[in-house]
């Protein structure tokens, strides 16, 4: 069991499965058993939710020919000097803005939030799954909670 | 919903002891039943299985490759869909390893109730007590014999599952299960079978490249409820009632995330329910969860193949429901925990 809590950059990596398979096992290990790591993560998760169902209930159909009007304007527009200096300029407030909706958001849901947790599935249905084994003809093999529910292998339309 | 007192359900538990004990099957519908509950103990196979969850939405398919070595080795290696390719489950005896292909990952869980051949019959003396066994006829099930037994629930005469049962083996190689509305909830099938003399060791080895970790151990659990409630320490609530035929299969106290948690599965034989109970902090839904009411507590439920969540907090204690109950049969089951 690894005590060490993990950084706000290795959370974000175990939530997209990009941590080395070792590490990846003893986060894994270590969230069952650190509120503090738990709750970092769930903030993580909820933010990525939340993206997910903006993303969603905004969604709209394009016009037909919408992109190649856009792509037609963009070749035949010519940027004045002030434009160019501007948009040179633009990261330099874009990235620390990001930054700051991002440590805002994380504060808030997560560890400075107060106790709150998503309704995560996957550990009831694992537990549910491992008692039920026992019951005859009860088929908990048929969709193994502990891998249909990992955070990473579900698309955004099946994760509840 | 029929109402129970605990005294009442640790009666039942009793009584289904002794009448497991005692009972002999005479009935040849019933002993087909029983052979069939007890038939992985003592053949060895191998074979291919796709398996359908239904729910109001979509449906969920499961194709997986199977070894069973009696009695009680079985590996699993999932085909399909594309998130489970590649992962295998293996169970020796009462230990279990999920294995995580994708993330390179083992988790071993155990329950020592799989082994146990009291429990065994307990389980069958329930189906025995909430299901009447009826015979269909015998098919030809991809070229085996088969007869076609189908359990229908006592209390509400709906056929709850049909089984097709092999001549020769007593293995059920089709089985659906459906909900008290007729509604199909599941089939599990076997697309290839075959029996085999002996399977190799060398098969159900847990993969040395993985890194394990540990998941739910169930090594200490218990059918009285009530001592449970008392020794959660946070004043765990037992059922006023529970659905027809159901009954406290066995419970345990985990851990959740450091809060202590009850979890108790009940079951009448074939569907099941687990209630899980913590006094720790409230569950903020996933945006797909869908809103709703539990007496005058907010809650969330969400389904998941045949199974659906349901989760609300009275202000005191988090309670989570799990089962493949609709969500009508969870709510009233949940408004029984309410005081």
């Amino acid at each position: 069991m690894n005590d060490t809590h993990l950084s706000f950059e290795e959370i974000i990596d175990y939530t997209h499965g990009e941590l080395s398979p070792g590490r990846d096992a003893r986060f894994h290990e270590h969230l069952a058993e650190c509120p503090s790591c738990f709750e970092a993560y769930q903030a993580e998760l909820q933010i990525g939710d939340s993206l997910r169902a903006y993303a969603r209930e905004t969604e709209r159909e394009l016009p037909l020919g919408f992109a190649q009007a856009i792509v037609r304007k963009a070749t035949e527009y010519r940027p004045s000097i002030w434009e160019r200096w501007s948009a040179a300029l633009r990261p330099l407030v874009a990235v620390p803005v990001a930054a700051a909706i991002l440590l805002v958001a994380y504060f808030t849901l997560g560890r400075h939030g107060g106790p709150v947790r998503r309704f995560d599935p996957s550990y009831y249905l694992e537990d549910h799954a491992a008692l039920a084994a026992s019951v005859p003809f009860e088929d908990a093999a048929a969709l193994p909670a502990m891998m249909t529910s990992d955070e990473t292998t579900q698309s955004p339309e099946n994760t509840p | 919903m029929k109402r129970i007192a605990i005294t009442a359900a640790l009666a039942a538990a009793a009584a289904t002891l002794s009448m497991s004990a005692a009972a002999p099957v005479r009935d040849p519908i019933d002993s087909l039943v029983y052979q069939a509950s007890t038939a992985q103990t003592g053949v060895t196979y191998t074979g291919l299985v796709q398996s359908v969850d239904f729910n109001d939405d979509d449906a969920q398919a499961v194709v997986y490759r199977i070894e069973h070595r009696a009695p009680n080795t079985t590996e699993r290696i999932y085909l399909s869909p594309e998130k489970l390719k590649g992962d295998e489950v293996l169970v020796r005896g009462a230990e279990g390893y999920f294995v995580d292909a994708k993330r390179h990952r083992i988790v071993e869980t155990e329950n020592d109730a799989v082994l146990d051949p009291v429990d065994r019959n307990d389980d069958y003396a329930l189906i025995r007590q909430n299901y009447r066994a009826s015979a269909r006829g015998d098919e030809s099930f991809d070229g085996r014999r088969c007869k076609v037994v189908a359990l229908v629930n006592r209390y509400t005469a709906a056929t709850t599952m049909i089984m097709r049962i092999d001549d020769s083996t007593k293995l059920v190689l089709d089985r659906q299960e459906y909900a008290p509305d007729g509604t199909i909830l599941s089939e599990t099938r076997f697309q290839e079978i075959r029996y085999v003399a002996s399977l190799p060791d060398g098969d159900f080895q847990v993969p040395n490249k993985y890194s394990t970790v540990q998941g739910p151990r169930f090594g200490t659990s218990t059918k009285d409820v009530s001592s449970l409630a008392g020794e959660s320490g946070f004043g765990a609530r037992v059922p006023r009632s529970l659905p027809e035929g159901f009954s406290a299969i066995e419970g345990h106290v985990a851990k959740l995330h450091t809060a202590p948690t009850v979890h108790v599965l009940y079951s009448d034989g074939i569907r099941t329910v687990s209630i899980f109970e913590n006094a720790g902090s409230t569950n903020s839904p996933r945006p797909s969860a869908t809103p709703t009411r539990v007496g005058n507590d907010d809650g969330n439920y969400l389904t998941r193949g045949r199974m659906t969540l349901l989760s609300w907090n009275d202000g005191t204690l988090q309670y989570t429901l799990v089962g493949d109950l609709n969500i009508d049969e969870l709510k009233k089951l949940a408004e029984s925990l309410n005081h």
